[in-house]
């Protein structure tokens, strides 16, 4: 499959890049940035901002390189999640969180779920998530989209949903377990 | 209490959960082997969400990028972790213990060059208390940058310039610089806070006019965010909002 070879890939880049070598680093940016980049900007809706966090991001995987330690999982689940983590980070600090509220008035699961690009829709990886974003339940898939691509707590994900929050963390938890059944993610 | 811990590995995973559940959740997991697995697999699942949001950056961030890299150090390999379960809170003190001081960013470099001018300034002014306290900080400044567990940020501030931040959780400082803010006049100062919650606590004032400078931030422990505001000359209480610039502390 095409994502696990360039999940493979990434490793191998990852590992050459802790030996200080520039060359794969600039190819593991090439295989992972449109991800990071893309991550971020829906997070976070302001490209300036977007291009700061893979900034960070990129420097600390870079200077963290040897510190990885594959067997916690992936290079590209790594740097993803550190990736997540930052673009949250800056949705919660105040500022950033009233820009955004500028920019996206309304904050509905069907909304963050339904604005892709078109360039992406033709891609195989693209296609396997959305096939399996629409076999979890309504609940389920508006929880994980608002808690991920929206950057909000699962608080605040009861609130918008009108959800009762024991309902909210147990949707988000079985709706990705099911989401790892079906995209086969490596135990 | 195990029952409901094991409920917020989910939300854990999407990052979507407030500071004392997520303490609740760390603690958890360094101690039952179940749910660290648990957490890795919906990691991984989380990290397939990017698959749909996927966009090529503009291609000068890959330059920034790769220019950013030639100039910053890599850390040496740590100690192995610790399985979990083991040695936890030992382990956490070795772990700074074990670490070289390598770390040099390009933004350190230039902060450096600037601490020099300011300690050349104070020569020339023949002042030598003042010279003896601007190296006092210099060296602490120093340290900071230095810190094998030195962290960067920086941001664009509202009404153009930037703020940056090294910061060491270990030594529980940070150097934080603001560079080409907006213009302000004699009578209004910029003031550094640390936000604890809806706690703000005054992390020093810039002299009244200036609108570049750099601090030494003392005391970082349990903030969230460092901020930035305009004050009248000398400073307030309390923070006048919105703020300049706010930096999220970084978390590990
Ligand atoms: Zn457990």
């Amino acid at each position: 499959m095409v994502t696990d070879s360039v999940r493979a890939d990434v490793d191998d880049h990852l590992k050459e890049a802790a030996l200080g070598d520039e060359a794969a680093f600039a190819r593991l940016y090439d295989l992972v940035a449109p991800r990071v980049y893309g991550l971020s900007l829906r997070v976070l809706r302001d490209p300036a901002q977007a291009e700061e966090v893979c900034q960070e991001v990129f420097l600390e995987v870079w200077r963290k390189a040897a510190r990885f330690d594959p067997a916690r999982g992936s290079a590209t689940t790594w740097i993803l999640t550190l990736t997540h983590r930052r673009a949250v980070d800056r949705v919660r600090s105040a500022q950033s969180a009233v820009d955004r509220e500028r920019r996206s008035a309304a904050a509905t699961g069907e909304v963050e779920y339904d604005e892709v690009a078109e360039t992406v829709t033709d891609r195989l990886e693209y296609r396997q998530v959305r096939r399996c974003l629409d076999r979890l339940t309504e609940i389920q898939r508006q929880a994980i989209t608002l808690a991920f691509y929206g950057g909000h707590t699962y608080r605040q994900v009861g609130d918008l949903l009108g959800a009762a929050l024991p309902t909210v963390k147990t949707r988000i938890r079985d709706g990705l377990i099911r989401l790892r059944d079906c995209l086969e993610v490596a135990r | 209490m195990t029952t409901e811990v094991h409920t917020l590995i989910g939300p854990y995973a999407l990052h979507a959960l407030d500071e004392e559940e997520r303490d609740l959740v760390e603690r958890h997991i360094a101690e039952c082997e179940s749910c660290a697995l648990e957490l890795r697999e919906l990691r991984a699942t989380a990290a397939r969400l990017a698959d749909f949001t996927i966009v090529d950056p503009p291609q000068r961030l890959r330059t920034q990028v790769l220019g950013a890299v030639r100039r910053t150090r890599q850390l040496a390999p740590g100690p192995a972790r610790p399985p979990a379960g083991r040695t936890r809170d030992g382990a956490s003190v070795r772990r700074f213990a074990g670490r070289r001081r390598v770390f040099v960013t390009a933004a350190a470099i230039v902060v450096m060059a600037l601490v020099s001018s300011l300690v050349t300034f104070a020569v020339m002014q023949g002042r030598v208390d003042q010279q003896r306290a601007e190296q006092a900080r210099q060296e602490q400044m120093e340290a900071v940058l230095t810190a094998s567990d030195a962290d960067f940020t920086r941001r664009t501030a509202e009404g153009g310039g930037t703020v940056s931040m090294v910061s060491s959780e270990s030594l529980d400082q940070a150097v934080v610089i603001l560079t080409d803010l907006a213009p302000i006049s004699d009578e209004q100062s910029y003031q550094l806070w640390l936000v604890h919650g809806d706690r703000q606590v005054s992390a020093g004032v810039v002299p009244a006019g200036h609108n570049t400078a750099m601090r030494l931030v003392t005391g970082i422990s349990g903030a969230d965010v460092l901020g930035v505001t305009a004050e009248p000359a000398g400073g307030s209480e309390t923070p006048t909002l919105p703020m300049v610039a706010d930096l999220a502390m970084p978390t590990d």
